[in-house]
């Protein structure tokens, strides 16, 4: 069974977009720690 | 091209600065050992997620996962890779705690190891432990050196010793709290890098459906989600990578630093949720670079992630992956350099009456060893994977039989020992290097998948077996008792220590 186009696609784009949240994440919670200290 | 005297520049002036964010955080904070190695209860959960992710997150993502892709198995392999680093951490999410509750003055997994098993235990523990976290280090160090080279030309001396200097610089004197800080800005600006990097190679190839398809004209077997052998390779780099990953002292640290046991649980959850999509991210290069007949031997395998990136990307681009690529380095380095120092300060007190000034000098003292150890081995140019499996499979027989004794008060020492030590001896009958040495013909054909899930299986069987077979009850409230912190007037077996 062979990854299609479109699940590669999906993979890749869907993880780009995991850091991205993971990213926001950490910047706001950095930043109320750092307020809150 | 970029030059190497632009790229060693660049370097410098990011490294200093990081060096300079670590010395002053550092500066009135470490007035005791404790905060140079422990910085107990201190850190929130931004803070302990950031330092768990740039950490976890050293150079090897860009080489081994795509590796893995190029040469063990193809996208099978690469999601291997990505849940045996989430699962590692996922895990300290449910021993952390139990760390925390049954240890609360603890500092290190060897101490725990002393505590519980006595001698020779721990002797093995720090061993194993001392040679993962040594060659994981001398593995960065390599592999930021052969990076450098490829990219601008950079002689390895000179990458290994600008990373060396900079991070000893701040990491020798701000300790566990120097690197958790810039653990932090390493992290904020990791991901977007690592985001942007690959999104502009993505964009530069023609997108995700260009890749592809050169990725099924050259090899679509890269692409098989049934691959053998990628499963095979997935199965036992999780065991590998786990194992190892338990006896990293760098974890137990943060398990110590997490403010509380919410916050530590969330942290290391949310570290193991972000490495999946990095880890994966970095390693679809490897199948890519196959796709574009870039691995030409297998040696070009693990440099396929920066063979993609000169290829496709101008040079602006390439100076910003070789700095996301230092940033990594350094992330790890400082982390490993202060867990070595502290995996063996933290057991000085036993052998030696030191107050708490020389306790401090002694770490400095011994990452300052630990550093220059990694700076003149990174810039050999050493092969170090076969190094780092056998590391792997130390640390693959041991860590089950090790962590057994927060769980169970039947676990012993000769249990235990004897665990590990047959776990070790199946997984060295099978390690196919070990068949150039070892007079192990006659036995069926190594692998790797069978050396490290039998190695993990036998001594984790061995060690539940030991314990039924023996009526022995160890209280494992002692441990609290045994082990202090190391500014206190008491020593870890109970004594005046000044």
């Amino acid at each position: 069974m062979t990854l299609s186009a479109l699940g590669f696609s999906l993979l890749v784009w869907g993880s780009l977009a995991l850091v991205v949240g993971v990213f926001l994440y950490e910047l706001l919670a950095v930043w109320r720690e750092r307020g809150a200290a | 091209m970029v030059t190497a005297t632009t790229l060693v520049g660049l370097v410098v002036v990011v490294l200093v600065g990081f060096a300079a964010l670590g010395a002053w955080y550092a500066r009135g904070r470490i007035d005791t050992i404790e905060d140079y190695i422990t910085a107990r209860n201190s850190t929130g959960g931004g803070t302990l997620t950031a330092t768990i992710v740039a950490s976890s997150m050293g150079a090897w993502i860009l080489f081994s996962p795509a590796e893995a892709g190029a040469a063990f198995g193809g996208i099978t392999a690469v999601a291997g890779y990505a849940a045996g680093s989430a699962l590692a951490l996922a895990a300290f999410a449910v021993v952390g705690p139990r760390i925390r509750t049954l240890l609360p003055e603890g500092h290190s997994l060897t101490e725990y190891a002393y505590a519980r098993y006595g001698p020779v235990m721990y002797v093995y523990v720090l061993l194993v432990s001392v040679a993962y976290m040594f060659v994981f280090l001398a593995a960065e160090f390599t592999g930021i050196a052969s990076a450098l080279s490829l990219v601008a030309g950079v002689p390895g001396w000179q990458t290994a010793a600008v990373v060396g200097i900079t991070v000893l610089a701040y990491t020798g004197y701000g300790g566990l709290r120097a690197s958790m800080i810039t653990d932090t800005v390493q992290t904020v600006l990791i991901l977007p890098l690592l985001i942007v990097s690959v999104v502009v190679t993505l964009l530069a190839l023609g997108g995700t459906n260009a890749a592809h398809a050169a990725i099924v004209d050259a090899s679509p077997a890269l692409l098989a989600l049934d691959s053998a052998s990628g499963l095979e390779f997935g199965a036992y780099i999780v065991v590998a990578i786990v194992g190892a990953e338990m006896l990293n002292q760098a974890w137990w640290q943060r398990v110590y630093a997490a403010s509380d046991e919410g916050t530590l649980r969330r942290s290391f959850l949310v570290a193991a949720v972000a490495v999946v999509p990095m880890v994966f991210l970095a390693g679809v290069f490897g199948p890519i670079a196959v796709g574009l007949g870039l691995v030409e031997a297998p040696a070009d395998a693990s440099v396929s992630f920066f063979l993609v990136v000169t290829d496709v990307l101008p040079d602006p681009a390439v100076v910003a992956v070789a700095i996301l690529a230092v940033l990594l380095v350094v992330s790890s380095a400082d982390t490993l350099f202060n867990a070595i120092a502290s995996v063996v300060t933290v057991d000085l007190p036993r052998v030696a009456d030191l107050s708490d000034d020389r306790l401090t000098a002694a770490a400095r003292g011994v990452t300052v060893v630990v550093a220059a150890a990694a700076t003149v081995v990174g810039a050999q140019g050493y092969s170090v994977l076969t190094l780092f499996l056998l590391a792997d499979l130390l640390a693959a027989a041991t860590f089950v039989p090790l962590l057994y004794g927060l769980y169970s008060p039947r676990a012993w020492s000769g249990g235990v020992l004897a665990a590990s030590a047959l776990g070790l001896g199946v997984g060295l009958a099978f390690f196919p290097p070990a068949r150039g040495v070892l007079p192990l013909s006659a036995l069926p054909a190594a692998s790797y998948f069978v050396s490290f899930v039998g190695a993990a299986a036998v001594s984790t069987t061995l060690a539940v077996v030991t314990a039924r077979l023996v009526d022995r009850r160890y209280d494992l409230d002692r441990l609290g008792r045994d082990v202090r912190r190391l500014d206190d007037e008491t020593v870890a077996d109970g004594g005046e220590r000044r």
